[in-house]
């Protein structure tokens, strides 16, 4: 067996290096210091280039800015598309027919409001914008109906993971499918395949908790806390569905068309949505709901730019090329097990930074295991990571909404432990049997 | 000029130069109303792309 030259084994070593001091930065700046994802990413960017003599080429982190630009612009036409929604008083129209209409029977209830916790998640490929949108109107809905505030947070946290991983967006996946020129096309079955029994099996994990936690009474028999519009607010008709049906008809027309309607870009789709609420809702002044849906956008689109520079400097440096040549010496039987810990680890600082930097070469490790089910299994992991600690990002912004107590987000996270083993589990399982589900669909 | 003819390239190029420009000026908005730095400086680095892509600069 020919030994490796001194070169290469310093090469390898100069890489390792400058992995570990932007793996250690990243960590620093996010855990110790609680600066914001996209700061941390940014900053172990800047510090990969210095360790590895490359400071002179500041350009490069730009040129990585560009990395995510279309996921950016998705994401920050989708947010005003959702605070579109919410100023117009269709979210929480839409909640107040849900609870009437299914305030005693759980299970309908918790369904219904599973979609509705998922639907902000579907459409922009954020589980915080499904957290600060609807997951806030959902909340006191269910501890309405008899499920105690945790298990209620909790299934409100689970909901916007599963949306986030749920069709027709899927960010982690446009992020891992960039990473190896796979174009998002495909993704649909896969990703509902993945999501839909979660979806249930967490809709019934929570009506099963109503029952339990009010023995005796009638869930949700007339004590929703959640306050009903008053009839001068309320929007009558079909009119409350306009909006997102039309975002459902352009997404599957051009979908479903074979090219003869052109694609005008889901960035436009989700315009022409935000639009229609304006229209379709309680009047609304344009320019400040524009304003709030690029507020509540800009941590992810931050994210997103140092994510993109991340991988620009990993890419520059050989650390990516180290990171999968070495996902490639690994046993194929534990590659599954690592990509089941590391991409929820990783993920628990950001879920799109694991993906980047996690998911992409795990999946070249795993050419041939049907790539687009890998991905969809892959994204499924990365994204549990916003369910995890140190920064949790989706039960604070939970609990912070909920007005609840410092406490409430670790019972939340007490309470979603179990779910939260049982998403990896399944996502594990997809990810192994990905050859036979993939010619299942 | 060249701006122009790039401008027009296609029937959404307008459209989504529109669109873009709408977002930087709410992302400038949003910066100029956030009180913590960090949050500035994560706006900082989102305009850079938006801006550059704006101008097609790149």
């Amino acid at each position: 067996m020919p030994r490796p030259s001194c070169g290469r084994v310093m090469l390898v070593l100069a890489q390792l290096i400058t992995f570990i001091c932007m793996i250690g930065t990243f960590l620093l700046l996010a855990a110790a210091l609680k600066l914001p994802a996209a700061l941390a990413t940014a900053g172990a960017a800047t510090v990969g280039l210095a360790v590895s003599g490359n400071i002179g080429s500041l350009y490069h982190l730009i040129e990585g800015a560009f990395g995510y630009f279309d996921v950016i612009l998705i994401i920050a036409m989708a947010m005003v598309f959702m605070a579109a929604l919410e100023a117009a008083g269709i979210l929480e129209e839409i909640s107040y027919r849900i609870t009437r209409r299914l305030g005693d029977k759980p299970l309908l209830l918790s369904l219904a409001s599973m979609l509705l916790v998922m639907l902000p998640g579907m459409l922009t490929g954020s589980s915080t914008a499904a957290a600060m949108t609807t997951g806030r109107f959902v909340l006191p809905v269910l501890v309405g109906a008899g499920i105690a505030p945790a298990r209620a947070g909790a299934f409100v946290a689970l909901g916007s993971i599963i949306g986030m991983i749920a069709p027709p967006v899927n960010v982690p996946v446009m992020i891992i499918g960039s990473g190896i020129d796979m174009p998002y096309v495909g993704f649909d079955l896969p990703l509902l395949f993945l999501a839909l029994p979660a979806a249930v099996a967490v809709s019934i994990w929570a009506a099963a908790g109503a029952k339990k936690d009010r023995p005796g009474k009638k869930p949700g028999a007339g004590s929703a806390p959640f306050v009903p519009a008053s009839d001068v607010e309320r929007i009558s008709g079909i009119k409350v569905f306009i909006p997102i049906l039309a975002l459902v008809v352009m997404m599957f027309a051009v979908r479903l068309s074979n090219g003869s309607i052109p694609d005008p870009g889901i960035p436009f789709m989700f315009a022409v949505g935000a639009l229609l609420a304006m229209v379709c809702g309680r009047r609304i002044k344009l320019w400040d709901t524009v304003v709030r849906g690029i507020g509540m956008a800009m941590p992810v689109m931050g994210v997103l730019v140092g994510a993109g520079m991340f991988v620009q400097v990993m890419t520059l440096t050989g650390v990516r090329g180290l990171l999968v040549t070495s996902a490639l010496d690994i046993p194929r039987a534990w590659i599954f097990v690592a990509a089941a810990v590391a991409l929820p680890v990783f993920g628990a600082i950001s879920a799109y930074a694991s993906s980047s930097v996690m998911g992409v070469p795990i999946l070249l490790a795993l050419l041939g295991n049907n790539e687009i089910v890998t991905a969809a299994a892959l994204s499924m992991l990365a994204s549990i990571g916003d369910l995890l600690p140190p920064i949790a990002i989706v039960p604070s912004l939970i609990s912070q909404s909920s007005g609840e107590g410092t406490d409430y987000r670790s019972a939340l996270l007490r309470q979603a432990t179990v779910p939260i083993l049982l998403l990896v589990l399944w996502a594990f399982a997809v990810l192994k049997w990905a050859p036979a589900i993939g010619k299942l669909l | 000029m060249t701006y122009f003819k790039l401008a027009t390239a296609s029937w959404l190029t307008p459209l989504y130069l529109l669109m873009l420009a709408v977002t930087v000026v709410a992302v400038a908005v949003n910066i100029l109303r956030e009180e913590k730095l960090s949050a500035q400086i994560v706006g900082g680095m989102v305009l850079i792309p938006l801006v550059l892509r704006l101008l097609l600069v790149k």
